[in-house]
């Protein structure tokens, strides 16, 4: 409950960021650098004078971003290679869960670290980056639902029906899958949105005067003795919507879980 | 079982299917060859493991391939050889479903379980009979009325979980029956389900199978469900028909030792009370070493020197269309036969 209020309040703060934003997030504010929090900055200004509270609000609009679209497109490209490894198997299954395999063997933020530093910065870079990152534990899952799936009783009888591949796999073998993958897709929104965060942070990310978190907490830095609010508040907003997507992830698992309904 | 101008419809003839495993070959149909006819109402019945499922899922070209292959023989339906068309091409598809349908043994576990029923219905009756969209789920009603379904409207709309397995098995008679097939095989239709409904499957399959002049096939262990239903019995062990006949000839006169065995291991009731079952002993041989003479052997109450050196035997005929694999007559073991 609490995870989905957090992400919907976020995702109104998104859309709604040039209404409740104070200030021009990227409007530098020079005499009034550095200012702690108060009646007129709430969340006090950075280096240059640009309003916490404001780039806090349109932070929120890049982490959504990446987040959604890193995700939609892990979960469409790693879902269908692993749907086609399960479903085919043999030399199509060798060759696409091999090469999943080694790219798991890497951290995911290690490699879409080094995605982002190849392909350079910019939100559409850290999209690509993100995403490529996360295909190898969606390809995973969705090999792993189709085998135990195509053995089911109901798929041999499609066969049996002179149902086509084609149709057994969207029509069927899919819709089965789509809980598990749909309670992980969620799961890693939350992760996605942490390695936009630790891109930017490291200066790989969302390139300034972008308003994105993890460049934020970094640009708080070297003043988190004297003015810790210009890193904390961001690091603080990060925590709250990885730890918020996480739980909607649980929570629509116990919703999906026919085995769990009726225990919360 | 008269009449001489009945029409051969599906021809299986010397099926050879083998799994291949690390431990070795599995010869689980090893020449097993069936006729059935026009309007007809066939068991095949036999042990676990005897290849009867092996061999139905072989003549649709079903077989999980690897570990399993048809290594040989004839499926004969409509003048063509079956196993000659590619395992997934489109002839092979237009004769699953449409020409020859299957029911499996898990009516709960066989149906989707996060599509409707009426969904499931519709997909099928579009696959072979290109009716889609409102016809198409017209048609689903339809057949959920002809199988008895109470209140079909409504429940078209329900989910397999709100079913219970007999009417889940339903469901699967009418998917299976929806496009008119020739065929319908049912692999153990009724195992899965409690002895009331077991029933009322049959009679329900009897009827509309006559109503609908498919033949129909039954695969299963249970010699209790075949003895009202079909006409013909093949009687399978280790991978081949051991025996076949009309039922009242393998039910009256049972001629090959199995058979009588499995007879004699079941209760009847026109039973003196009292009387034993006699259950076969030993165990249903290793299909992967199996030795050149006749599988039974090892446990045949009934053999003779000859069995222990020559070959098995081929089906020889002892009666109109009455034929058994065996070097013995039962008939002339008086006393045993008796008990039968």
């Amino acid at each position: 409950m609490f995870g989905a209020v957090v992400i919907v309040i976020m995702v109104l703060v998104a859309f709604l960021a040039p209404v409740l934003a104070p200030y021009d997030p990227y409007q530098p504010d020079m005499q009034n650098s550095l200012a702690p929090a108060s009646a007129d900055h709430w969340l006090g200004t950075d280096a240059l004078g640009r309003d916490t509270l404001s780039r806090l609000i349109y932070g929120s609009r890049t982490s959504l971003v990446v987040g959604l679209s890193a995700v939609a497109a892990a979960l469409v490209l790693g879902g269908l290679l692993g749907t086609a490894a399960g479903f085919l198997g043999g030399v199509v299954q060798a060759v696409i869960m091999r090469v999943v395999d080694t790219l798991m063997a890497i951290p995911m933020l290690l490699l879409a670290l080094t995605l982002a530093a190849v392909l350079g910065g910019g939100l559409k870079n850290v999209v690509i980056a993100i995403s490529i990152s996360m295909i190898p534990p969606f390809a995973r899952l969705m090999f792993a639902q189709t085998l135990t799936i195509k053995e089911r009783d109901y798929v041999a009888s499609l066969r049996s029906m002179g149902a086509t591949r084609w149709r057994t796999v969207f029509g069927h073998v899919m819709p089965n899958a789509y809980p598990a993958v749909l309670v992980f897709g969620t799961m890693m929104i939350g992760n996605a949105i942490l390695g936009e965060a630790g891109l930017s942070y490291l200066g790989i990310g969302i390139t300034p005067p972008g308003a994105a978190w993890g460049a934020m907490v970094n640009a708080g830095f070297p003043y988190l003795l004297s003015n810790p609010l210009m890193s904390i508040a961001p690091g603080v907003a990060i925590m709250l919507v990885v730890f918020a997507f996480n739980m909607v992830g649980d929570g629509l698992r116990d919703v999906l879980d026919p085995r769990l309904r009726g225990t919360m | 079982m008269s009449g001489l101008e009945r029409t051969l419809l599906l021809d299986v003839r010397d099926l050879r299917v083998e799994f291949r495993t690390p431990l070795g070959t599995v010869r689980a149909v090893d020449g097993l060859s069936y006729q059935l006819y026009e309007n007809e109402i066939v068991g095949i019945v036999g042990e676990s493991g005897c290849g009867k499922s092996a061999s139905q899922l072989a003549v649709m070209q079903l077989i999980q391939s690897p570990p399993g292959f048809i290594s040989g023989g004839e499926v004969i339906f409509g003048g063509k050889d079956l196993l000659r068309h590619k395992r997934n091409g489109p002839e092979m598809r237009a004769v699953r479903g449409g020409q020859i349908a299957m029911i499996f043994q898990e009516p709960m576990t066989s149906l989707n379980p996060v599509i409707t029923i009426g969904g499931q219905l519709v997909e099928a009756v579009q696959l072979h009979c290109g009716l889609g969209g409102q016809s198409g789920k017209e048609r689903a009603v339809e057949l959920l009325k002809m199988v008895g379904i109470p209140a079909a409207e409504r429940r078209v709309n329900d989910y397999p979980h709100q079913f219970s397995g007999g009417m889940c098995q339903r469901v699967m008679i009418a998917m299976g029956l929806s496009c008119s097939p020739q065929i319908l095989i049912a692999d153990e239709p009724t195992t899965a389900l409690d002895v009331t409904t077991q029933a009322q499957m049959l009679e329900l399959m009897k009827s509309l199978v006559k109503r609908l002049s498919t033949s129909l096939v039954i695969v299963t262990h249970n010699l209790g469900v075949v003895a009202r239903y079909v006409q013909r019995i093949y009687v399978m062990y280790a991978g081949r028909v051991i025996e076949e006949g009309s039922t009242k000839d393998i039910f009256g006169r049972p001629r090959h030792p199995y058979t009588l065995g499995l007879l004699k291991s079941v209760p009847r009731l026109d039973e003196v009370q009292g009387t034993r079952l006699v259950p076969i002993e030993g165990m249903p041989p290793d299909l992967i070493d199996m030795p050149g003479t006749c599988a039974f052997l090892p446990r045949c109450p009934y053999s003779v020197e000859r069995c222990q050196t020559d070959p098995w035997p081929e089906l020889t005929s002892v009666g109109d269309g009455h034929r058994i694999r065996c070097y013995v007559d039962l008939e002339s073991c008086p006393v045993e036969h008796a008990i039968a």
